[in-house]
């Protein structure tokens, strides 16, 4: 019997060096800002704004706001998002 | 999306049948867990609006849902994550060969190779292979795109030993990883990410090409004996792509199609033959230092003529193989993007660059002239890019012309001149060119050699 040692040769992801927790879950969506985060392609947008129709439509108290983004979503977009914004909802398109 | 969770903005994510290992790998490559996400069976760029519509219904109760209740955070299946935390592999076999043959199914049954069969990365052959830089074995090189591997310089070697390579090739790689690392982040992920067949062509500079016997002149992105170097050290490239970036097929390369310039993809500068400064000088770096650069690539187009003697004639017959794109006019990475998007490599050939130069060109002025000679209609362009809303703001005039305009207005295929990059490759003789759909590279310089 031959026996072969060979080394791994694959490279850990730096999200299983450190990985950050979710963020907080709010309790319910009364009077939270929902944001679109449309990253640019085609139809994503109108899946993120179906989404948000349905949702007002369920829960009339939310305030939906569109974000005309892009890939990678640009950093002062984002940053005012993240300010104005109390959940996210995105969409792969491809 | 992570940005936002990282920043303390709960999130879901529509995600379309087939992208849910790109989903967590992606999630995984920037410090998160599984995506929280709700799926739909079509990918929305194939789809009509009303399809889109369609699909999306069914999932916005989930969507809230999710939005309240976050995801149970269970571990996603992915095999190639759980195995980088083992140090050693051992196969068994009646013999030597039958050994090498577990191994070889393994690995390659785990995509760890490219499909044809790897070299063992034994510790005796890392341990050889780690000869050819000063650097330390456990030295992190950078953090390797796609997937944002923390890549060190033993794991590199060990993709070196599987591709065949030799110790004074290491260092090549090493810069390439260096190189692809250094690219802006919508450049390196529209590469190696996309749903489109892009691939890393590494291009060397400097005297290692003729120290390490790099192929710069006939055949040199072709197999067999004159281009083994380039063989190798393009194959370890991907290897290392693959296993320290998590540049898997399905996983993270979402290719539709594919192509064989992911296999290995490499070249030297024919900067002997070459009338003009060589690339590396061009960009700053001195004739003595040695450099890598990589730039993306869309595909190739061969480009040969009968009969064309003139500069001008050869350079318009290059013009008019160039093609277009309409990455220039769109802004997909950004209202505030002032990149130029898109770009044109050619890989000319000495004997046409000789004439070109001989007739008073600097390798400026030949870019400008291609620049000035490539030029579409309108209508290809909103042919090609159908986003509206996504076009930069002083090129939107352009869809609201009736079509025999849009026909009638010509559009440069380029930005501007810059964008046409001049690499001389190739044999000597008579002469064909390569023209490639690229971007902007990013470079390295190679160091660390022993």
């Amino acid at each position: 019997m031959y026996q072969l040692e060979v080394v791994n040769p694959v490279s850990p992801q730096r999200g299983e060096v450190s990985a950050f927790p979710y963020a907080p879950r709010p309790s319910s969506l009364k009077d939270k800002v929902i944001g679109l985060m449309w990253n640019g392609k085609a139809h994503g947008d109108d899946a993120l704004r179906r989404a948000g129709e349905l949702i007002k439509a369920a829960e009339p108290s939310v305030d939906v706001r569109f974000y005309s983004g892009a890939l990678p979503f640009p950093d002062p977009l984002r940053a005012k998002a993240i300010s104005e914004i109390d959940v996210a909802i995105g969409c792969t398109a491809d | 999306m992570v940005e936002l969770e990282k920043a303390g903005v709960p999130t879901v994510v529509i995600l379309s049948n087939g992208f849910q290992h790109d989903a967590d790998a992606s999630a995984k490559a920037f410090g998160m867990g599984p995506i929280p996400r709700v799926e739909v069976p079509l990918v929305y760029n194939n789809i009509t609006t009303e399809q889109a519509i369609e699909q999306t219904d069914p999932v916005v109760d989930e969507i809230m849902e999710l939005l309240i209740r976050g995801i149970s955070g269970e571990e996603i299946e992915n095999q190639a994550l759980r195995d980088a935390q083992e140090k050693r592999f051992v196969f068994k076999g009646d013999d030597q060969f039958g050994a090498l043959d577990e191994f070889n199914k393994e690995f390659l049954d785990r995509d760890w190779g490219d499909g044809f069969p790897l070299i063992p990365p034994t510790e005796d052959k890392v341990e050889r292979m780690l000869t050819g830089t000063t650097l330390d074995p456990e030295d992190v090189v950078c953090t390797l795109p796609p997937g944002n591997g923390i890549v060190t310089v033993q794991k590199i070697a060990v993709n070196c030993v599987m591709a065949g390579c030799e110790p004074e090739h290491l260092p090549v790689v090493i810069a390439a990883c260096r190189a692809i690392s250094s690219m802006e982040p919508f450049e390196v992920r529209g590469l190696l990410m996309s749903t489109s067949a892009g691939a890393p062509l590494i291009v060397v500079n400097g005297p290692i090409r003729n120290e390490i016997g790099l192929n710069y002149r006939r055949a040199t992105l072709g197999p067999g004996k004159m281009s083994k170097v380039n063989v190798t050290i393009g194959r370890a490239f991907t290897l290392t792509l693959k296993n320290g970036g998590h540049w898997y097929p399905g996983v993270l390369d979402m290719d539709t199609i594919g192509t064989p310039r992911k296999f290995s993809f490499c070249i030297a500068e024919n900067e002997e033959d070459s009338p003009w400064d060589p690339f590396h000088v061009e960009k700053g770096y001195r004739p003595d230092q040695n450099v890598v650069s990589i730039f993306p690539s869309g595909g190739e187009h061969d480009h040969g003529n009968q009969g064309v003697d003139t500069a001008d004639g050869l350079l318009k017959s290059i013009a008019a193989s160039c093609g277009h794109s309409s990455a220039h006019i769109a802004n997909l990475h950004g209202e505030l993007d002032e990149s130029p998007g898109g770009a044109t490599l050619i890989l000319l050939a000495p004997a046409h660059a000789r004439p070109i130069a001989g007739s008073g060109y600097t390798k400026s002025a030949a870019k400008e002239f291609l620049h000035q000679h490539v030029k579409a209609p309108a209508s290809e362009m909103v042919a090609h890019f159908n986003v509206p809303e996504k076009v930069r703001y002083e090129w939107r005039w352009l869809y609201d012309l009736p079509p025999w305009e849009q026909e009638r207005v010509m559009l440069h295929g380029q930005h501007d001149a810059s964008r046409y990059f001049l690499v001389c490759v190739g044999a000597n003789d008579r002469a064909k060119n390569l023209i490639i759909g690229s971007g902007t590279p990013g470079m390295a310089e190679i160091t660390d050699r022993s």
